[in-house]
Order: C-alpha cells, then structure tokens, then sequence
C-alpha cells in the first residue's frame, strides 16, 4: 500500500506561535514611551544614541553569526534590545563612540562570551555600561539638564541628578515636589528620568506577561520599605523613601534591567526575593557606597545569586516518593 | 478545592452545536488489540472461526483485566501483531465482518433491582475501555470496599478505603477535543441512568458531575442531576484540568502521591462521561462495548464530526465511509493534539480508548527547533505539576537523568504545556520523555 505522507512527531502537535523573536520586539515596544520621553526632555540626541547603541548592537551580533553560528541570531530581536536598554541608561551627553564601544561589549562580552541567550549569568546591558562606567566615569556622569519640548517648564530645582544633589545636601532635596521626579523633569540618564513613561511600558510588560509583577513591585516595594526604616531612624541623613523609589534608575531598573531573561529567577519566591534583594542593596549602596546609584549594582550582584535563587521550587503537585 | 494552575487555551473556551454522533455502517474488517497498558488477555478465538458480535475474542484468566468482545460477526481471519496508535505493535485478531448489524447482549438477570455485585460484574464483563489511563481496571476502581475482592487488597491498600469523592467527568481532555461535550448533550438519557448504578455501586458520599463552567448542557440538566442526588461541579477552563492530576487535587483538595497513582488513594473514584454512558447501556440494556465514539477534527475548516463506529474499524476504512473526508492532511493525530500521537499510516485501529483524531494542514505544523533554553520562566509559569520543566529539558539534553529524576522528572504528565508556552518552541515533551526513558533503561539494567 502507498504509504501517505505524514509527518511524525512527538506530542504536543500544536504551539501558542509566541516565539522569542515576538517577544523581544514586543518588550522593545515597550521602550517607545521611555524613548519618546528621552526626546522630550533631552532632544533629538536621545533618540541618536538609542539609534547608534542599538544599530551596533544589531551589526555585532550580525556579524558573530556570520562568524559562530547559533546561538547569535539577528532575528530574534534580543540583540536589539540589548541595544536599546544599554541607549536608556546613557545620557545625551556622551560622544557617539561611546554607545558603540558600549553595545560592542555587552554582545560579545555580556552575552556571547558566556554562551549567548540564556547562558549569560549576568545582564548583559549592566556588563557593557559597567564596562564604560569603569573606563570612562567621568564622560557617563556628566549630566545634561532636562529640557522639556513644550507644556512643562524647565525645572529649577536640580542642576545635578537628584541622587547627587542628594549626597551632596539632603535639604536642597526636601522641597522638590514629587511629580518633578515623576514626570522626570530632572537631569539624568536619558530612559531612566520619566517615571510615568516607564510605567506605561511596564504595564504593557506585565499585560502581555512577557514578566510577572513579582520581580518590579518587591524590588521598589522592599526599597521604599527600608528607605522607610532608615528614614524614621532619621530624617535628618537620610532621604524619604518615595524621593528614593522616584529617582534614578530605580523604576527602569526594577522594569526592565532586573527582569532581563535568563539572569533573573523563575520561580515565584524565587524572584520576589530577588526583587527584595535588589531593593534593599540599591538603598544600601545608594546611602553608604561611593556609587551614586545603586541599581545596576544591586542587579548585577543578583543576577549571581539567581542559580541559588532559582532552587527554591514550587511546590511539585504530589507529594514527594 | 484549589485552583489550579495551568492554561486557559482557545478550544476549550469555543463551545460545540449539538452536533449527535453519526452512526456509520459496519465495517468490512475489524482489528481488536489484545494487550492494554493494565495487561492482556488471551485469545479464545481461533483463525477461521465463526463470531458473532458481542461474543468473547479474549478474555484473562484472573478476569481482572476486560474482555475483548467482537464488535461485528464475521469471520476470525488471522491473531498478528499490529500497529496500534501509540506506535507499539499489540497481538491483535482481525475479523472479516459479514455486514450483520445484530449485536448478542449480555444476560440480563431479570427486570426488578439488580444487586451492586451483580452489576459490578457486568460491567466488569462488557468489555469497557477508557480513553485516561488508570492504574487499576474500572471495575476494581469503581467497588466500594465491601465488594473489592479480598484478593487484591495487599497489593492495593487504597481499596479499603471508602469512597468519598464518586466524579463523573464531563470535561473534554484537552484543547480542540470536543468529544465527552458532545456526549452529554447527545446521550444525556444514558449519563442521568448511570448515576444510580454508580452511586449504587461506589456507595460514594459525593457524587460530582464536572462541566466547565458555562458548558453547553441539554435542558434543565442541573435540576435533573440533584434530583439523582448527584451535583453538578463547574470548573474553569483550564487545561489540564480535566485529566486526574489535575481535577482530583482540585475536587478532593488532596495531592495524588505520584501522578500515576489512582484516585482512590485519596477515596476518590474517577470515569469519565463516556464511560458512564457504557456502564449505562451494558447494564439497562445488556449492550456490550463495541462501539467507540471518534471525533474527526480538521481544523483547517474549521470541521468537526462525531462519529459512531464499531471498536477496531480502521482509520482508513472510517475515512472511506465518510462523504467529505479530510483531504491531503500532513498531518494526522490520533488522541488530540495535546496529548496524541502523530501518525504515518492509516491502518490504525480505532478502539474505545482512541478519542479523537485530528488532521493537520501543512500551515498548522508546528516546528520545535534545538533551540537553548532562554530561562524565561513561561514554563514554570504554567506547569500544572508544579516543575521547573526549563530546568528539566536541559538536565534531560546533558544527560544528567538522575539530576533530572531528583527535580521531579517523573511527576511530568506529559501534558505538553511548556512545549505549548515555550517561545524558543524547544521539543519540551520529547527531552523529557527521552529522560524518562534513559532513567527506566537503567533501572531496567541494574
Ligand atoms: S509536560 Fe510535564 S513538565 Fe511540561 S508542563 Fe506538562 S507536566 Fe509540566
Ligand atoms: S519556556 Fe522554554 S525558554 Fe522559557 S524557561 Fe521554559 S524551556 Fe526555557
């Protein structure tokens, strides 16, 4: 008998068709408000960083697939993303090779050196700025002053990032109102300033459920909780916790810097405590470390503690044999 | 109860017309697998013999396992091994069928009320086979412990226990499967009898029948269902809900101890709706189980037909009889497609434990790659047993089995979800399985 022709496989027969290319693009679309609040406050030189930060990122990993093969793969858009997030966390100010050199060592470093997607133990953006904050911290922290295009005023609380001004005297900080920091009329790094554009792009995270409000709201929840504690201990040194949890990086951080697949925890506890972790070390490092920001550290320490993390199982549904 | 996690799937969501079955003529041929996940029975039949339908072809010894009965008279013609759906070649007999449609009952003992042994029996006898897989037999699942054979009692202490929990499921297994939906609302005469037979037999404190909520029932269902005593559970709509380590937890608010443990461990007695309606027309109208319900699914077209056929008619022979049959599929699964098994023949018997078969256009394959595991937790997110199925793929595609063993391997029920969520579409189910059966090799081995 003639045999039709079928096709044999192993069950299931059938995918939701939400692949890690539909992903990335869509975690990448997620970063529209924050670029387009990076254009409002700092010009069109935001938006050429972002392009210059995520075009060599595109070029890199093009070529280390031409070169190595897979894992790299240009299509599926994680690349792009890398690009991207590494523009966020740059300020308008810095030369154009800066993003490139930073792009450049994120993909090979950051993330192929160690094996490519899902084999990178440590955030792959956080490696290529850690690198630039290392060799060039005086070019990363010169601040440009925020410049709204049109409805609001350029601010004259902050000519220096609120985190600075905040080391440098915690009273000039007291009287900012809160929404200057929400809207992001401040100095700063060009995707981290606005808060209210990262929530709307992480809202659209947590609606498509590319993360799960686990990681985001313990991470800012257990910062502004021992912001608190430090904070009735003595307001006199040090600052309240919402002027904390609006300022800096601490939002884009707990967003979409912390979340970066394969270097954060997978399972429920898992994550929630590595958002505490997170939280409490960036106020840790914040108050009494050199660093004026403490996010990218506190990730970055994390992301090593996520293998450990990721042994807290959920409870397997029977009991065990 | 708990929730459960899981998958809300579009295909459970979709609700099905009252479509009834379509009853096709008998088929010229029938192949009867003698060997079952539980064990096999032997022949009682030899090549050239005459059989009438509804007479034994094999039955056990210990009458533990069920007999095999013939589904059409005819001619015995040969006992061969023969491909079975699940890709295993199983002794099977083949009869030449001579067309008669005249089924032989089992014997009735009368009119009047029929005592629980006697009913066990019959049920026992009528040959019944499910789609699920089950530790025990449906007859050694379904007695209250006054009637379970002292026997078996040292080797199944769970049988002393009463039954607490009787759950009659009226949940389709799996996305895109429609068939026990479509049972309720076609034989619903049958379901509501067997619910005094099961309640008789079982002497169950509860007695569930578990829909999804808003499932399409026939009129006034509800009521007629509390008036047997029985009641009428509504579920999300989640899939694996409806397979027993998902909806026992759920009723029972219990954990089974392994996922192939039997309900009963936790007092529970499970069937599902199907199966009622056998045990039903074995024991009112003395029908023995020759018959199996197959829904053809193309989704493709969007098409769905529910069939009735004799157990054993062959995939191809069924697609004969049918006016507008599937053409050129690249696909053809038989079982569904979470849960089936891809096929690359048609001379597939279909027996009572087949469901469902589902052919696939070339657009609607699916093509898991090598791809390495991003960690992106979609998986863990979804796993109904609670795994880290990601973890697992990787330590099953490094060959570390008895890592694998230890995370809980052998708690995966192979429901295929985190092949299904999985978006860098690793083969999931398959490393798996690979590790399951690495880890039985070696255990055989030692
Ligand atoms: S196939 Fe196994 S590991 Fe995967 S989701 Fe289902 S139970 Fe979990
Ligand atoms: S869904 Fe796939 S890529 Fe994501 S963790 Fe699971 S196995 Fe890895």
């Amino acid at each position: 008998m003639k045999h039709p022709e079928l096709t044999v496989s192993v069950s299931p027969h059938i995918h939701s068709g939400y692949t890690v290319a539909r992903m990335m693009y869509e975690n990448a679309g997620a970063l529209i408000p924050v670029a387009l609040a990076g254009w409002f406050f700092f010009g069109w030189p935001a938006l050429k960083i972002l392009a210059l930060s995520a075009g060599t990122a595109l070029l890199v990993e093009w070529g280390w697939e031409k070169l190595f093969g897979p894992p790299a793969n240009i299509r599926d858009g994680s690349a792009l993303l890398t690009g991207l997030l590494l523009g966020c966390i740059l300020t308008t100010e810095v030369p154009w090779w800066i993003p490139i050199l930073g792009s450049l060592v994120a993909i090979t470093v950051g993330r192929h050196a160690f094996g490519g997607m899902g084999n990178h133990p440590f955030s792959s953006v956080l490696v290529g700025w850690a690198f630039l904050e290392i060799s060039y911290k005086e070019i990363l922290e010169t601040y440009p002053l925020a410049e709204p295009r049109f409805l609001l005023e350029a601010s004259e609380f902050f000519s220096d990032p609120p985190l600075i001004a905040m080391k440098d005297d915690l009273e000039s900080i007291l009287e900012v109102p809160w929404s200057e920091l929400f809207f992001g009329n401040v100095p700063g790094t060009l995707g981290t300033v606005c808060v209210l554009a990262i929530l709307l792009g992480g809202a659209y995270l947590l609606y498509r459920r590319i993360i799960t409000w686990h990681i985001p709201l313990s991470f800012i929840f257990s910062a502004w909780l021992f912001a608190l504690i430090m904070w009735q201990v003595d307001p006199e040194v040090y600052a309240p916790p919402t002027f904390h949890i609006l300022s800096g990086w601490m939002m884009f951080g707990a967003f979409f810097l912390a979340t970066e697949k394969g270097t954060a925890p997978v399972t429920p506890l898992g994550m929630i405590f590595y958002g505490i972790g997170c939280g409490v070390l960036t106020i840790i490092i914040r108050t009494w470390g050199i660093y004026t920001e403490g996010v990218p550290f506190a990730i970055l320490l994390m992301n090593g503690a996520t293998p450990l993390l990721d042994r807290i199982k959920p409870g397997t549904a029977g009991r065990s044999r | 109860m708990k929730t459960i996690r899981g998958l809300r799937v579009p295909g459970l969501q979709d609700d099905v017309s009252p479509a009834g079955f379509r009853h096709l003529p008998v088929p010229e041929r029938v192949v009867l697998p003698l060997e079952f996940s539980l064990g096999k029975v032997n022949p009682v039949v030899e090549p050239g013999q005459q059989i009438r339908a509804g007479e034994y072809v094999g039955r056990d010894e210990n009458q533990m396992i069920p007999p095999v009965r013939a589904s059409v008279s005819g001619v015995v013609t040969e006992i061969t091994p023969w491909p079975s759906a699940d890709g295993q070649k199983l002794l099977s007999v083949v009869i030449e069928a001579n067309g008669d449609e005249e089924v032989v009952r089992l014997p009735l003992n009368g009119n009047g009320e029929s005592k629980p042994e006697s009913l066990l029996r019959r049920i026992a006898e009528a040959g019944i086979r499910e789609v699920d897989a089950y530790a025990w037999p449906l007859a050694v699942r379904l007695a209250q412990p006054s009637l379970t054979p002292p026997i078996l009692l040292p080797f199944a202490p769970a049988l002393r226990k009463p039954v607490r929990y009787l759950i009659i499921n009226g949940m389709d297994r799996q996305p895109g499967v429609s068939v026990r939906r479509n049972a309720i609302l076609a034989e619903e005469k049958e379901l509501l009898e067997s619910v005094p037979l099961l309640k008789q037999i079982t002497a169950a404190e509860t007695t569930l029948i578990t829909i999804y909520k808003d499932q399409k029932l026939p009129a006034d269902f509800e009521r007629k269902v509390s008036s047997l005593g029985a009641e009428l559970l509504k579920c999300p709509r989640t899939y694996p809900l409806a397979l027993k380590q998902g909806l026992i937890p759920y009723v029972t608010g219990e954990k089974l101890p392994g996922p192939n443990d039997d309900a009963r461990s936790v007092g529970a007695v499970m069937l599902d709706v199907t199966t009622a309606q056998r045990i039903a027309a074995a024991c009112k109208e003395g029908y023995p189980a020759v018959e199996t319900s197959v829904e053809i699914i193309e989704p493709a077209r969007g098409a769905t037909t529910h069939v009735k056929v004799r157990e054993g008619t062959l995939l191809e022979d069924l697609l004969a009889q049918l006016p507008d049959r599937p053409q050129n599929p690249a696909k053809t699964i038989i079982g569904g497609p979470f849960l089936g098994y891809a096929q690359y023949q048609f001379r597939i018997p279909l027996t009572q434990q087949t469901d469902s078969v589902v052919f696939q256009s070339k657009d609607e394959l699916t093509h898991f790659v090598n791809a390495p595991c991003m960690n992106c937790g979609f998986c863990v997110r979804h796993c109904p047993m609670g795994l880290m199925p990601g973890d697992l793929s990787r330590l099953c595609e490094y060959g570390h089995f008895e890592a694998a063993e230890k995370a809980g391997l052998f708690h995966c029920i192979e429901c295929g979800i985190c092949s299904y969520v999985c978006p860098a579409q690793r083969p999931m189910v398959q490393l798996l399985r690979f590790g399951k059966s690495e880890m039985l090799a070696v255990q055989e081995a030692s």
